[in-house]
């Protein structure tokens, strides 16, 4: 890898060279110098050239964007906590999303054959009320169906506890098994 | 001074190639080269000379080493490899082929029908 000092030498040692070649040739020193610069075109140009050319030049370029941001975000600071802060709530906001999504639709269940569970309803004419299975229809399914292995079902039914000082409501939770 | 003409677009390193050909040589002195060999008609900017000359140092056609110049001053030295040296015979021979062919067409005269 070779250094912009080093390319730097070499142009100086170019023009010190040609000076030499036109100081020889009788032409008087202080103008040499300055010919030999002027033929030597944009030395600029040529320097911007070689340090473009490098291979990690993209990295240096990185490293000055980066300290440009900080001083930028240094100087305007309310604005900087604005957007920090807007990015801290949309990631914070996203994640929790995210994290919701995978638990409740990606992962399976966690349980053995987890992944095996799933729900049945019935469905019945717009307006008809109610949406419970008739617990009779739970064993009519595990004899008929061929698609499940077995079918469970559950109904709460609310109860008064009214073994403290004032009664309660609880709802009691009632669980079939499946076959 | 005669008229002098700048050079041609992607010339530069086969002109580099082919002085390097007589020996190693800094970039100043490869500049006077071209210009001497080229009968003082072409016009290297020696600025350009620099890049073009890490380019071909980059692709393993030269190699460059600090050294001093016949009057004591330090530079940095090229010299050919053999993979330069067929890259000189590469561009060389496209450049005859390429100089042949417009050269033809140059020289076309109106066809009789």
């Amino acid at each position: 890898m070779r250094s912009s000092q080093d390319f730097d030498d070499e142009i100086r040692a170019h023009i010190e060279l040609e000076t030499d070649r036109l100081i020889a040739e009788g032409v008087p020193p202080a103008e040499a110098a300055a010919r030999a610069r002027r033929t030597f075109g944009n030395e600029t140009a040529v320097r911007e050239r070689f340090n473009e050319s490098q291979r990690w030049y993209w990295l240096s370029q990185l490293v000055r964007d980066f300290r440009f941001a900080l001083r930028s975000m240094r100087n305007h600071p309310i604005s900087a906590m604005a957007v920090v802060g807007t990015f801290a709530l949309g990631i914070g906001a996203t994640s929790a999303i995210v994290s919701v999504i995978d638990t409740v639709l990606l992962r399976p269940a966690p349980y053995p054959n987890g992944e095996r569970l799933i729900a049945v309803a019935e469905t019945r004419p717009v307006g008809a009320p109610g949406t419970t299975v008739a617990s009779i229809k739970l064993e009519e399914w595990n004899r008929a169906s061929k698609t499940i292995q077995g079918a469970a079902g559950y109904y709460t039914e609310s109860q008064s506890d009214t073994t403290g000082a004032l009664p309660e409501t609880v709802i009691e939770n009632w669980r079939g098994d499946a076959v | 001074m005669s008229t002098r003409v700048p050079l041609l677009q992607g010339t530069l390193d086969l002109l580099i190639l082919k002085i390097l050909i007589f020996g190693e040589q800094h970039g100043q002195g490869i500049a006077r080269a071209i210009q001497a060999e080229s009968g003082e008609v072409l016009l290297v900017d020696h600025g350009s000379l620099y890049p073009a000359l890490q380019r071909l140092e980059d692709r393993g056609w030269v190699k460059a080493q600090w050294g001093v110049s016949a009057n004591n001053r330090k530079a940095r030295f090229y010299t050919m490899t053999a993979a330069g040296r067929q890259q000189l015979h590469r561009e060389a021979s496209e450049w005859e082929k390429m100089t042949a062919a417009i050269g033809r067409v140059l020289a076309a005269q109106a066809k009789e029908t």
